[in-house]
């Protein structure tokens, strides 16, 4: 019997990056450990409130590997951003391994200073 | 000195390797990555070690690093690799109600490792680039494997 739809099993091994989250009053920064991923490898993507971080890292396959306790495989987290976040502005920077993501909050969750009259 | 060889794990199941790191690094590393002296520990990079016929290459993970803070010292055998990843956010203003999640170590570390055979320590490179360290320690000459040609009459 065959299916309309096939899935691909696609069994890829990822390891989380270590990350820090930082809320300020405007923004929320977010920091992800990914050594050995070359600004080129990275794939930021926001899908509805979806943050997916992914990063392939390019090994030195020179020679012979005689101990080894970095990971073969590539970076993947997946974050899932509240509403507070705006879902369509967020900036990304790449800089010796390590990834900022800055994200903006929408304007109404923005604390606001109100004068008293 | 017993280096441990890396029994292929072509695909590496997912990586936990932090909460038993040193079991690992005993099994891997053997005496190569032993700690020659540890007080005050705070965080452990990961590290590789490679063999060509003519170097031996350590490659380590430090992202979000200064090249600057980073030293690395030869003696003897023995590589040293040490530095210090400062926190930039210690003086930063931050939401004090805000959400924060720190994974992320900081502060000094300090890691030696033993090169079998031992290396030629004046023309020892390093390179740090997307925070990936990478040392490469020439073989010492009677290090090197030799091809002998034998004449057969």
């Amino acid at each position: 019997m065959t299916t309309a739809v096939q899935e691909r099993q696609e069994q890829k091994t990822y390891v989380a990056p270590r990350v820090n989250i930082i809320e300020h009053a405007d923004t929320v920064t977010l920091e992800a450990e990914l050594p050995g991923v070359p600004k080129d490898q990275v794939d930021v993507q926001l899908n509805k409130n979806e943050l997916t971080i992914t990063g392939h890292r390019v090994h030195n396959e020179e020679g012979q590997l005689r101990a080894s306790e970095r990971p073969r495989a590539d970076f993947r987290r997946v974050f899932t951003l509240s509403r507070a976040i705006d879902q369509e502005k967020v900036d990304a920077h790449m800089e010796n391994g390590l990834l900022t993501v800055t994200l903006y909050k929408t304007d109404n969750m923005r604390p606001r200073k109100i004068d008293i009259k | 000195m017993a280096l441990v060889r890396w029994n292929d794990r072509g695909e590496l199941a997912p990586w936990s390797a932090l909460q038993d790191l040193e079991s690992q690094m005993q099994r891997f590393f053997g005496d190569f990555g032993r700690d020659l002296n540890w007080p005050d520990r705070t965080w452990l990079p990961t590290a590789d070690l490679r063999e060509t016929d003519d170097h031996y290459i350590v490659e380590m993970d430090l992202p979000g690093m200064r090249k600057e803070d980073v030293e690395l010292t030869a003696i003897d055998n023995v590589l040293t690799i040490k530095g210090e990843r400062k926190d930039e956010h210690k003086d930063e203003k931050e939401d004090e109600r805000g959400y924060r999640r720190f994974e992320r170590r900081y502060g000094r570390f300090e890691r030696s490792f033993e090169i079998p055979g031992g290396f030629n320590a004046d023309n020892v490179e390093a390179h740090y680039e997307n925070g990936v360290l990478r040392v490469t320690l020439p073989k010492r000459e009677e290090a090197k494997p030799k091809q002998i040609s034998v004449n057969v009459n």
